[in-house]
């Protein structure tokens, strides 16, 4: 009998081909681009990082140099996987936070260090002879915030900065954004995307951009009343639409506390990510974290494939800012603890011990 | 310790705040008196139109100055050109006397872009003096924001108060209230540091004996304490003595008579 070999119509997938974006990695969630942020404990947080094609707000803490340190992370980031970079600024002099990136090291591979005092465990002694776990595997690179990073000169010519417009330069203010420094600085993005083809199907590098302390007085939002909530809103509805078309990723910093409230809302729900911190110098609610330099919250996360969100409870962290790194971790609550002072006005609680408290109700 | 440490070091860029319980001029002048004898020179920028007393004040500290009035049909391009035309070296210090006209008739951006535009060209420092009473809270925000080092200064149980933020280029941040009061020669002195009169009820470490807050007694006193350091846990006694051998699983089973019964369970049933 013969047989006939029918050619169906189902192909075999074929595997799709890896991403050949430098600096990007496929997210196991959702199937993105992702863009690593720097930090290690950032991006286990995000599956990865940022979305490619995203803008991630940071709302900063009091005067910004927390955010700044993460500022500094994703440039250093950029710089280690040969990606293009934008920094603009007007607080400062773009190229001095250039200059003074975290340099990646490669930490030595830890053996992890036996439990040592073997007397310690009397009850939980069967494992007294395993090694202690660090469940934070490191997946990408480590950097060092003490030791300013040298970027390469090939990589030098990567690097653009955009430090403020001239005043002298006073262009024809048509359209519905009136304010310099936001034309100026969207205009260069466009520039710096046409320069380096970052918006051709066929480009295989990314532009990461930065813009620190966006809103701040420097900016002079408020010289035109009528406009101050259109340009910042517009501004960052445009910057949102160039990224998007092109292979970017930009992280905007806003100084959340000199803005007004409807406008840092407005924000949020433009931005792709939203990330919060508040050191613990803002709140005083905050200082029973001890071991922690401040609180950092992600607003937002917007899963730019898909309707499922990305969270998965938690949203709250802390992180630790060293001398030499920037870490996020999870939140210890301290336990509710009696202290002695309280202890002697709180008759109810203390009912059952021993009857120092002197109220009537003791039993 | 702002105060204290603020005159051991080059200049920095400072505002300093005043109301109307205390005047901030004293404090404002006294380090400019202290700069100009470390060998800055000062470029005094008034503003603020000279009352007689102040006018004797600026005699006495040999201070060249010059009162301008600023009005809002001015461009603030002129004024910052004026800024920026004296400060051409390292050791030009520029003080401003004061902020409030200005910032009555321009807005916080735009002073705030000419005082970055100044320090464009060169990188030196600028003090001025801003009155907080005739501004609002958005606007010294702003002030404070720009500024690396704000000082406000007020009265305090009867004597001169400041308190303020010094944000170094390090990245540290302090934060001090000091009392403070001013010579006849401007020289600061008697900076002592101000304590809260509250109490802080905050235990720096936890207790060694915490537990949650509930009804039930869970922590011990001594005698149980030691009770519990002598009670021998079954399990660990056996496990080091058989730790020199390798663990392995064993059962012990001690036969015992046979389960049989002789019996039919049958012969119940009546067939």
């Amino acid at each position: 009998m013969a047989v006939n070999v029918q050619i169906s119509s189902f192909q075999k997938r074929t595997k799709v081909s890896s991403t050949n974006i430098v600096g990007t990695k496929i997210s196991a969630l959702n199937s993105t681009l992702n863009v690593s942020s720097g930090i290690n404990s950032l991006d286990n947080i995000m599956e990865g990082g940022l979305p490619l094609g995203s803008l991630c707000l940071i709302e900063e803490d009091l005067y910004g140099s927390y955010a700044k340190i993460m500022t500094k992370y994703f440039l250093a980031e950029g710089a280690v996987q040969k990606n293009h970079l934008l920094s603009a600024s007007l607080n400062e002099n773009p190229w001095d936070l250039l200059n003074n990136l975290p340099s990646p090291v490669t930490e030595p591979k830890e053996t992890n260090p036996l439990i040592e005092n073997k007397e310690e465990l009397k009850i939980a002694w069967r494992y007294e002879n395993l090694t202690l776990e660090d469940n934070n595997q490191r997946t990408g690179n480590a950097f060092d915030l003490s030791i300013p990073y040298v970027i390469p000169e090939t990589q030098r010519s990567n690097i653009a900065v955009w430090c403020g417009e001239s005043t002298n330069n006073l262009q024809e203010k048509k359209g519905t954004l009136k304010n310099p420094n936001c034309l100026s600085l969207l205009s260069t993005v466009e520039e710096t995307i046409k320069k380096w083809e970052l918006d051709s199907v066929n480009s295989s590098n990314l532009l990461r951009i930065t813009i620190s302390s966006f809103g701040s007085p420097f900016w002079q939002f408020d010289e035109n009343q009528n406009s101050v909530s259109t340009d910042f809103t517009a501004t960052l509805l445009l910057l949102k639409s160039i990224v998007r078309s092109a292979n970017a990723v930009a992280v905007v910093t806003i100084p959340h506390q000199l803005l007004s409230q409807a406008l840092v809302s407005r924000s949020r729900k433009l931005a792709d990510v939203v990330i919060q911190l508040k050191s613990l110098r803002e709140d005083p609610h905050l200082r029973d974290l001890m071991d922690v330099h401040g609180i950092l919250e992600m607003k937002k996360i917007m899963n730019l494939t898909s309707l499922k969100p990305i969270q998965d409870g938690t949203t709250t962290y802390g992180f630790k800012a060293t001398k030499r790194k920037f870490k996020i971790e999870k939140l210890h609550l301290p336990p509710a603890v009696e202290d002695d002072k309280s202890a002697a006005d709180n008759s109810s609680s203390m009912g059952c011990s021993s009857g120092s408290s002197k109220s009537n109700l003791d039993f | 310790m702002i105060l204290k440490d603020i005159l051991s070091q080059p200049p920095v860029s400072t505002v300093i705040q005043d109301s109307c319980s205390l005047k901030g001029r004293p404090l404002f002048l006294s380090l400019i008196r202290h700069y100009s004898e470390n060998g800055y020179s000062i470029r005094y920028f008034k503003y603020d139109s000279p009352l007689s007393s102040e006018t004797t004040e600026m005699e006495q500290l040999k201070l060249s100055w010059k009162t301008s009035i600023v009005d809002g049909n001015q461009d603030l391009m002129s004024v910052e050109n004026s800024w920026t035309s004296e400060a051409r070296n390292d050791q030009v210090l520029v003080a401003i006397d004061s902020l409030s006209p200005l910032l009555l008739n321009w807005t916080v951006g735009a002073i705030a872009s000419a005082l970055r535009n100044l320090q464009k060209t060169t990188t030196v420092s600028v003090i001025a003096l801003v009155h907080g009473d005739v501004h609002d809270k958005h606007t010294l925000q702003a002030l404070n924001y720009i500024f690396p080092c704000h000082l406000a200064v007020r009265r305090a149980q009867g004597r001169n108060l400041c308190s303020g933020t010094w944000r170094k280029a390090s990245g540290k941040i302090t934060d001090s209230d000091e009392y403070y009061s001013i010579t006849d020669k401007w020289e600061l002195k008697d900076v002592k540091e101000f304590i809260e009169n509250q109490p802080a009820v905050m235990p720096d470490s936890l207790p060694k004996n915490a537990v949650p807050k509930s009804t039930f007694k869970l922590d011990l006193n001594a005698r149980e304490e030691q009770a519990r350091s002598q009670v021998v846990l079954p399990y660990i006694k056996k496990h080091n003595e058989s730790s020199s051998e390798p663990s392995r699983g064993k059962i012990i089973y001690e036969v015992e008579a046979p389960d049989w019964d002789d019996e039919d369970p049958d012969d119940d049933l009546e067939i």
